[in-house]
């Protein structure tokens, strides 16, 4: 058994606690419950053969980024910062962060989610912001945690990572 | 050091004396593995000794050789495994076989303590009240304290090593709990800002309390449920350090795989201490009266039955008594009849006897009265009377006529004793001189002559009958040509 602590980072209200729920539980709710500190959850699966066991630290988002918990991310194996492809801010917001863990915690397997899909036609996110994300080197995936679309491939994305570059 | 041309050898010679030779000997037992180990021979239970005195490490070190190496004995020859053994099985077999009866009483004793004190149903109530089962409200009750959880967590990442819980302890995720007793230290630790090297070592939180330890690598919590004692921190300490010493190339090689903590379940297992409430240890009273009331009331049924069976017996004696009583009477009845029915028949044969005696008798009589009869009728029958001629007065003072009258009599008294009544026919006759019908009237008058004659010398009428024998009708015996009378006697 591999146990990974993984961390979802990101703007307030981007979908971090959804995109856990509709992995962990298979569940989604419109209702919007604000996380206070960090929430933990556990993700078992089979990856290449092997027993792999996420341990999922939900952290709470923040407006100011400086104020992120820097000790939640100690030991992590990767991260994923979620995006809100409706909220220009909350891509900023990303970019600092990712900045920041990269200072506190070094390079680590990471992916991008440009959540929320569903509402795509009301994205402020667009092409020109996301080329300079896929330039990082980091897989960008586009997800939907009410719909279900692409929730499992962010995680198998990092999963992925481990596999080559990363152990 | 041996390396090198022989001048250089030579200069070093110069330059170490004799410790030089004395190097070179030590180096060469270093690298001589037989030197060395002869080397190490001489000192290796004198060093087992010394570090087993400073502390346990050395038991940690051997225990899994040393149950490999008994595993693997066992495996290659059981028997004498079971040879060394057999002589502490018995004793031993015996002792837990005495242990676990003594439990089961004590058991009884507080199941039966349990279902019937106060005090539990007091706890039922609780437990109905709060929703939780029974079991585990007399556990907290009766509990000081008890260790339910241990995790041994990886400090860095949070993710959980090894986690152990006691029966009763209802544990969620550990991996989950693992990772937010990690947040909570991290969150502890950065929202108070309080010094880095300070940690976090006890949470508290009603009756449980959640120690924690923190080594270099791991951090170990435990939670206790109840007062904590003095001596449970030690216990934490000493098995964390212990757990450090044992897995630190583990902790280093760490990158998410458990598989090498898996050991350590032994050691966090042995932090599961509890400690019930102390009791004062009273004899199993309950049990042992609910014990007494089985044996009683067993003893009452059985002493009930065999009095019922004895009375039964009594009674069945009595009714043999009086089946016996009623057959004596019935015999002495009997025999009462029989000497009756006895005497009855010596009776009746008395009177058989005598009847017969009687009948003899009787019929003596008879056959003497027939005898009588017969003889007094021949002579009747053979007297006559003679007349004269032509005549027929009958003397009355005649002998011949006399012992006729007397023979007749004679013969009626006979007769009555036979209970019959004689007749006598007199036929009077006549010679053949004369006229038939005078002779006819001479016969005639000369039988009534002789009848009244005879009628009164005492002989009664109703006993003759006269008649003339010449009369037509009468037998021609009767019937005598001569001047007489004949006598026929007939019995009526």
């Amino acid at each position: 058994m591999i146990q990974k602590k993984i961390c979802l980072l990101g703007s307030f209200s981007v979908g971090k606690t959804s995109l856990i729920s509709r992995y962990v539980n298979s569940l989604f709710s419109e209702k919007y419950l604000t996380t206070v500190g960090v929430k933990i959850d556990k993700k078992q699966l089979t990856h290449d053969g092997n027993e792999l066991s996420l341990i999922i630290w939900d952290i709470a988002g923040e407006d100011d980024f400086t104020n992120i918990r820097t000790a939640y991310l100690r030991g992590m194996a990767g991260y994923i910062i979620v995006i809100d492809g409706t909220r220009q801010n909350s891509y900023d917001v990303a970019l600092s962060i990712h900045e920041m863990v990269k200072q506190h915690v070094g390079e680590l397997p990471m992916v991008f989610a440009l959540n929320k899909a569903d509402l795509k036609p009301h994205w402020q996110v667009d092409g020109q912001h996301i080329r300079p994300l896929e330039q990082f080197g980091y897989p960008v995936l586009e997800t939907s945690a009410k719909l279900d679309n692409g929730v499992a491939d962010i995680f198998l994305a990092l999963i992925k990572q481990w596999g080559s570059n990363h152990d | 050091m041996t390396v090198g041309t022989p001048d250089v050898v030579q200069l070093r010679r110069l330059l170490f004396g004799k410790d030089y030779d004395e190097l070179l000997a030590l180096k060469e037992q270093f690298e001589q593995s037989d030197k060395y180990s002869a080397s190490v021979a001489n000192i290796i239970s004198e060093a087992l000794t010394l570090r087993g005195s400073q502390d346990n490490s050395l038991s940690d070190a051997l225990a899994p050789t040393i149950e490999n190496a008994l595993t693997q004995s066992i495996c290659n020859n059981p028997k004498r495994f079971a040879d060394v053994l057999y002589p502490v099985m018995g004793p031993a077999i015996r002792k837990s076989i005495n242990q676990a009866l003594s439990e089961a009483l004590e058991t009884l004793n507080q199941v039966l303590e349990n279902s019937l004190s106060l005090r539990s149903w007091k706890w039922r109530f609780d437990a109905w009240r709060s929703g939780q089962t029974y079991a585990k409200v007399a556990l907290l009750n009766t509990l000081v304290y008890q260790v339910e959880q241990v995790f041994l967590i990886h400090r860095e990442s949070g993710l959980l090593l090894q986690h152990v819980a006691s029966p009763h302890a209802i544990s969620k995720d550990p991996a989950m709990v693992s990772g937010m007793l990690t947040a909570i230290q991290d969150f502890i630790a950065d929202s108070f800002a309080v010094n880095q090297t300070d940690t976090l070592r006890t949470l508290s939180l009603g009756e449980l309390t959640v120690l924690l330890e923190h080594g270099p690598h791991a951090v170990l919590a435990m939670v206790v449920r109840g007062t904590v004692p003095a001596d449970l921190p030690n216990l934490l300490m000493e098995t964390a350090a212990n757990i450090h010493r044992q897995y630190a190339p583990a902790f280093k090689a760490f990158n998410g795989n458990t598989e090498a903590f898996t050991a350590t379940e032994n050691l966090l297992a042995d932090c599961l201490k509890s400690q019930q409430q102390h009791v004062q240890k009273r004899p199993p009273w309950l049990a042992l009266l609910v014990l007494l009331s089985l044996v009683g009331a067993a003893s009452y049924l059985l002493y009930q039955h065999y009095q019922q069976l004895a009375q039964q017996e009594a009674e069945a004696k009595q009714a043999q008594q009086q089946v016996l009583q009623t057959l004596n009477e019935r015999l002495r009845e009997l025999q009462t009849h029989t000497s009756e029915l006895q005497n009855s028949v010596t009776t009746l044969s008395d009177q058989q006897r005598q009847q017969l005696r009687q009948q003899t008798q009787q019929a003596q009589q008879l056959t003497t009265a027939a005898q009588t009869i017969s003889k007094l009728t021949q002579q009747i029958e053979a007297s006559t009377y003679p007349f004269e001629a032509g005549k027929a007065d009958v003397g009355l003072d005649d002998p011949m006529l006399l012992q006729l009258g007397k023979t007749i009599r004679e013969l009626i008294q006979a007769a009555h004793q036979t209970g019959k009544t004689p007749q006598i026919l007199i036929a009077g006759n006549a010679d053949d001189s004369g006229t038939n019908d005078i002779n006819q009237k001479l016969a005639e008058l000369r039988a009534e002559n002789l009848r009244d004659a005879l009628v009164r010398g005492g002989v009664p009428a109703f006993a003759v009958v006269a008649y003339s024998a010449k009369q037509a009708g009468q037998p021609a015996t009767l019937q005598k040509n001569e001047r007489s009378t004949s006598y026929r006697v007939t019995l009526f």
